[in-house]
């Protein structure tokens, strides 16, 4: 659906290519035919039988535990040495006087709308709420984010939602931060939700209410706390090994507290296997989980914040270079966003690794290598990088990083 | 025991796991109550 919409955005501005598009169209319902085919070529049938042919036994229903050592999945008994549960997690709908009676939709619902809503309020402005905003926002609907936080993305490096925010608004998405829902209500065709923000109460109307407020773990009907698995607000309690509270039992995924990322999923899905099969076990590391959002223009980061920097003391110096000089970024019509380079003074390492721009999730990952094998910016500075190319900003970033800091170190001398 | 491993869910976490559960040698089966995959 984002690919469809980042080439909508291109065809509309196909005369600045030298291109002539004059008759521009778009059939949302075969966006998501679309969107429908590539999950097909991807899960479904094709990991079935991936699966079935590493070796790995299918059982289609739902899983209820009898013991540590037990399950039944729809009737039948079935006995295992170890489990690991990764059952996921659901959209997380806040109670929201009125909301039920208006209606409104998740990305559950998002992802199969086939009528594209002339107009909607996002709320929620993370990850989920802001990449549906960029689909609705292509194919010009009128958008409308509501935020709790003080700014949207706020998971991200002040600058780089600072700047996401600046972009959305300068091409007309109306967007409320510090924002607390009170109650929703239908107006005759619209739903209208009012607000309290900062300056006061507003009211906002639109076609179609879209609720993107995080997400919550799935435990329905597992029966863990028969068995004495703890769980919490946020999931399945697991200590650093991903064991959970009772010994036999492993958890990985949406359905512990930490991450909701696909790749944080995988990760600990790998770990959760190799601890559960092993007398060795290995603990959890978060210092390197990569990020991304594909917002326009996409957002990508891994290590820390500079706020969290801040937070934690550390001796620290950041490099921001902006994407707007680079050929490449010319060619491609896509100048907007920079690379915030985050380095610790006294090992030289990079901390921090923060993209907002054109490919930006591709661009990510020299800093998720670099921080991985822990390399310096001195290091970092030497690499040739491809002229020509966005990641041409990231090569210049770590140059002019290591003059300023080798500068800094000659004054301290 | 009828498996070494059993994993219910074949979403990211779910699915990494039983590949790493047989590639360590393991009988692995997966319980899945909807769609394969997950999300």
């Amino acid at each position: 659906m984002l690919a469809s919409a980042a080439a909508f955005r291109t065809l509309k501005r196909a005369a600045e290519f030298g291109l002539s598009a004059d008759r521009i169209g778009f059939d949302f319902s075969k966006v998501i035919d679309r969107k429908d085919w590539i999950v097909s070529q991807i899960t479904g049938p094709r990991l079935r039988a991936y699966l079935e042919k590493q070796g790995i036994d299918i059982i289609d229903g739902n899983a209820r535990f009898i013991s540590k050592n037990e399950v039944e999945v729809d009737g039948k008994s079935i006995s295992f040495d170890k489990a690991i549960i990764a059952t996921g997690s659901t959209p997380f709908v806040p109670p929201v006087e009125g909301l039920d009676d208006v209606g409104y939709i998740t990305s559950d619902e998002a992802i199969n709308m086939r009528n594209l809503p002339e107009s909607i309020i996002v709320v929620g402005g993370s990850a989920v709420g802001l990449e549906f905003s960029v689909v609705y926002e292509s194919f010009e609907s009128k958008v409308t984010i509501v935020e709790a936080a003080p700014r949207i993305a706020f998971r991200e490096d002040a600058e780089v939602s600072n700047a996401l925010h600046n972009y959305m608004s300068s091409r007309g998405v109306t967007i409320y931060t510090s924002a607390q829902v009170k109650r929703a209500f239908r107006d005759n065709h619209e739903k209208a939700l009012i607000i309290e923000t900062p300056e006061g109460e507003v009211t906002l109307k639109a076609r179609e209410l879209f609720i993107a407020t995080g997400r919550r773990a799935v435990t329905d009907g597992l029966n863990l706390e028969e068995i004495g698995i703890r769980t919490g607000k946020k999931g399945i309690e697991v200590n650093k090994y991903l064991q959970t509270s009772v010994d036999t039992i492993y958890a990985a995924g949406d359905v512990i507290p930490g991450y909701q990322l696909a790749q944080a999923a995988a990760y600990e899905g790998d770990l959760a296997a190799l601890n559960a099969l092993s007398d060795e076990k290995v603990e959890v590391d978060f210092r390197v989980i990569p990020r991304a959002t594909w917002s326009y223009p996409e957002m990508a980061s891994v290590g820390i914040t500079e706020e969290e920097a801040k937070e934690k003391n550390i001796h620290y110096i950041t490099y921001k270079f902006p994407f707007a000089g680079l050929a490449r970024a010319f060619a491609d019509g896509e100048r907007l966003g920079f690379v915030k380079v985050i380095a610790d003074l006294d090992s030289n390492e990079v901390i921090g690794f923060h993209i907002i721009g054109h490919q930006a999730d591709e661009m990510l990952h020299e800093g998720i290598i670099a921080m991985q094998s822990r390399i310096t910016v001195a290091e970092l500075a030497q690499a040739i990088h491809l002229e020509l190319t966005m990641s041409e900003g990231v090569g210049d970033a770590f140059i002019d990083l290591n003059e300023v800091i080798k500068s800094m170190k000659r004054e301290a001398a | 025991m009828d498996y070494d491993l059993l994993i219910i869910g074949t979403g990211s976490a779910g699915a990494g796991a039983a590949v790493k559960g047989v590639d360590m040698g393991a009988k692995v089966a997966v319980a899945e109550k909807g769609k394969i995959g997950g999300t």
